[in-house]
């Protein structure tokens, strides 16, 4: 890292064809393997596990705890006012964006000042979305890499990790979800059923990690709403289950409908590296979360240096004649097939180079069979 | 397995008494087209055999690629917003606005994604088109396109149905071809998201070519995209990532320049399920009731009868003992 360079972060991800140098960037490799080594710190331990805080992690935490104060004193907005979200979010945000710096600068080493211009952006990102009233995994994502940006400016070290997840990470999550319920915040682009949640993903990652090699806790047992109640303590992931559980109405297998296949999983450590995967295919390389993310000198758009394993595995594993062909597919290819990775249709990519264009006539029929002269109009049906 | 309270909920009729007693039947080459008998299907929550589904879709872009971009509808009139695959929440708009086609509707998009039933609830509205195709219009919304279908949701669901993407990619071919506005008495503009810097008119509307996958930018993308906001005067670029912000004045520009009262859209959520904006000029109308199973919103029809217009709401049917299905885990967890 070269010393002194530090940028105000920008949005680098304009259009569907910047997702490849995401993919082949520093910030991608690095950010994967942060949240690796925050996993797996946490195997086998408890939320609740005694862990040692330095000063800087109790500062940390008591500024988190500032930020829930503001939430608890703002004061809510006329209701037949608002389209959804209550605008008073709009004011905490501001407060937010105003007193940042200041409030950074106080709990950060002085050799890091320097930094701030390029952490900030990060942080105040972390908590939703102004404008929109919303929030996501996206804004998730901003508060991690945040935390990753620390840990790479030296902040924070390996030995902490626990600490970032189960303490500083636990603490933002409070806040989020206080935000979320007082300021009445809208899932931002949720997948809805299809999504493990609406609003976080991380701590299904840590969470799940955090319960391998639990006696009494199989993932089966998360679908009885007493038996997270009673454990929701102990792991993150059994609290994200108990948030939506008293969030949510309606049939579990239908609001929550890919937490309920998941339940079906043997034990954690493959949920775990489930949600891994997951986490890259409908979080990091789905476009509409994506294009929000900025990058600087530490989270960095620059190509990574390293060979991509994906094609490595690929040339190793055509070289081995002893594993099965079902194993060709790499782990980390840009484009997998079908639901789990971003897709580009053919007729996406026509239609960016090619806007609506006024035509003279509304014959859309003849337009159709010019257009596609070797379709029939309507297309012609496959023989059953 | 299924007890009566479910059964009732499986019972709700979206066709008058009777209706689905004539056979309206008939052979399209070797293909017969059923319209009755899956309509039947379609409101128990059963989605099409294949080949079904595929005759489905090929005679309604047979028939949509005719319309215009924007089509006249005469009053009375319901009209509807997003529904978002909550297709039991989709019975109860039903229940509330009335059967067909003794009620005359206009969707205004969003049939798909993020709910459980997209399937079921796209193949309920386009049976019911391929039936009334006159008392039933069904808009595109900014989900009816393969970009975004096949993040939100509804291309996983085809693809764990079906077994395969065929169907995913016969729907969407319709989506295609879906109009793009409603022109209710001459007086009222349904669309989906809202206006486009470029359209100035509802000429110029129907001018666009609208067959084809809803682009990433230009009029045809706006229209789907926008939203309206009380603190923005003209234009502003969307942070939705498509389409722009709009404002009261272009609104009231638009409105005076086509000769029309009011403009009337969905795209974004409200609380009760119904919200004017810039002194009644604009109103947007969303049916989909507590949204995700967890914002707690109401939704609403809204309907226009001449210069008379009644919101009706509606909220989100109890969960009766809706069939469990079956755990199937996703390839990440493999």
């Amino acid at each position: 890292m070269t010393e002194n360079a530090f940028v105000a972060p920008e949005k680098m991800i304009k259009n569907v064809f910047d997702l490849n140098p995401w993919y082949f960037s520093k910030a991608y490799e690095e950010y994967l393997a942060f949240l690796h080594r925050l996993n797996d710190s946490v195997i086998g331990v408890h939320t609740t596990a005694d862990l040692r805080c330095n000063e800087l992690v109790i500062d940390f935490i008591e500024m988190l705890d500032g930020l829930e104060k503001w939430i608890d004193e703002i004061p809510l907005e006329e209701i037949s006012e608002q389209r959804f979200g209550n605008k008073a979010f709009r004011h905490f945000y501001e407060k937010l964006c105003k007193e940042a710096p200041e409030l950074l600068k106080n709990v950060l080493p002085s050799n890091t000042h320097d930094a701030l211009i390029e952490l900030v952006p990060y942080f105040t990102e972390s908590f939703g979305n102004s404008t929109r009233i919303d929030y996501g995994s996206g804004h998730e994502a901003n508060f991690l890499i945040f935390i990753f940006c620390l840990q790479k400016l030296g902040v924070f070290n390996d030995h902490d990790n626990q600490v970032l997840v189960l303490r500083i990470f636990n603490k933002y999550l409070r806040v989020c979800r206080h935000l979320q319920t007082k300021f009445k915040m809208e899932p931002a682009g949720s997948r809805g059923v299809h999504a493990i949640d609406d609003f976080q993903f991380a701590p299904f990652i840590f969470g799940s990690a955090q319960l391998i090699g639990s006696k009494s806790l199989v993932p089966d047992s998360y679908l009885k709403s007493t038996v997270v109640e009673a454990n929701a303590h102990i792991s993150l992931f059994l609290d994200a289950v108990n948030f939506i559980n008293q969030t949510k109405t309606g049939p579990f297998h239908e609001h929550s409908n890919q937490l309920w296949n998941i339940s079906a999983v043997p034990h954690w450590k493959k949920v775990n590296s489930g949600m891994f995967k997951m986490y890259e295919g409908e979080v990091l390389k789905k476009f509409p979360v994506v294009q929000h993310l900025m990058f600087g000198s530490l989270f960095s758009f620059e190509r990574t240096e390293h060979i991509k394993e994906s094609s490595e595995d690929i040339s190793q594993i055509s070289r081995d004649d002893s594993m099965p062909p079902v194993c060709q597919m790499p782990p980390r290819a840009p484009a997998q097939h079908g639901m789990f990775a971003f897709q580009i249709p053919a007729a996406a990519n026509s239609s960016t180079v090619r806007s609506a264009t006024v035509v003279e006539s509304g014959d859309l029929r003849k337009l159709h069979t010019e257009k596609h002269p070797e379709e029939r109009c309507p297309p012609p049906m496959p023989e059953p | 397995m299924i007890d009566r309270i479910a059964e009732n909920i499986l019972r709700v009729s979206v066709c008058d008494e009777g209706e689905l007693e004539k056979s309206t039947s008939y052979l399209i080459g070797s293909r017969k087209i059923e319209p009755e008998q899956w309509i039947t299907w379609a409101s128990e929550c059963k989605y099409l055999p294949e080949s079904d589904a595929v005759a489905l879709c090929a005679t309604l872009i047979d028939r949509l690629s005719m319309e215009s971009n924007v089509v006249p509808v005469s009053s009375p009139v319901t009209i509807c917003g997003d529904i978002h695959g909550q297709f039991y929440d989709l019975l109860e708009l039903f229940k509330t606005g009335g059967t067909v086609p003794n009620t005359k509707y206009v969707f205004m998009g969003d049939y798909v994604d993020r709910g459980h039933y997209s399937l079921e609830t796209v193949t309920l509205l386009f049976c019911l088109l391929l039936k009334y195709p006159n008392h039933i219009t069904l808009l595109r919304g900014n989900h009816e396109s393969r970009r975004i279908s096949n993040v939100y949701g509804f291309y996983d669901e085809c693809q764990n149905k079906y077994g395969h993407g065929n169907v995913h990619k016969w729907f969407c071919k319709v989506f295609d071809v879906l109009p793009i506005g409603a022109l209710i008495d001459d007086s009222v503009i349904c669309v989906h998201g809202g206006l486009s810097p470029d359209i100035r008119t509802i000429d110029s509307l129907m001018l666009l070519d609208r067959a084809q996958e809803v682009p990433n930018k230009g009029p045809l993308c706006d229209i789907m995209w926008s939203d309206p906001d009380d603190e923005v005067e003209d234009w502003v670029i969307s942070q939705r990532g498509a389409g722009f912000v709009f404002g009261a004045k272009v609104t009231e520009e638009f409105l005076m320049n086509n000769n029309l009262s009011l403009l009337c859209r969905s795209h974004q959520l409200v609380d009760e399920g119904f919200k004017y904006m810039f002194k009644e000029k604009l109103a947007t109308v969303w049916s989909a009731p507590n949204y995700c199973y967890r914002c707690g919103n109401a939704a609403a029809v809204f309907e226009i009868d001449g210069s008379n217009r009644v919101t009706k709401y509606f909220n989100a049917v109890p969960d009766g003992s809706r069939e469990k299905p079956e755990r199937v885990v996703a390839p990440y967890f493999l």
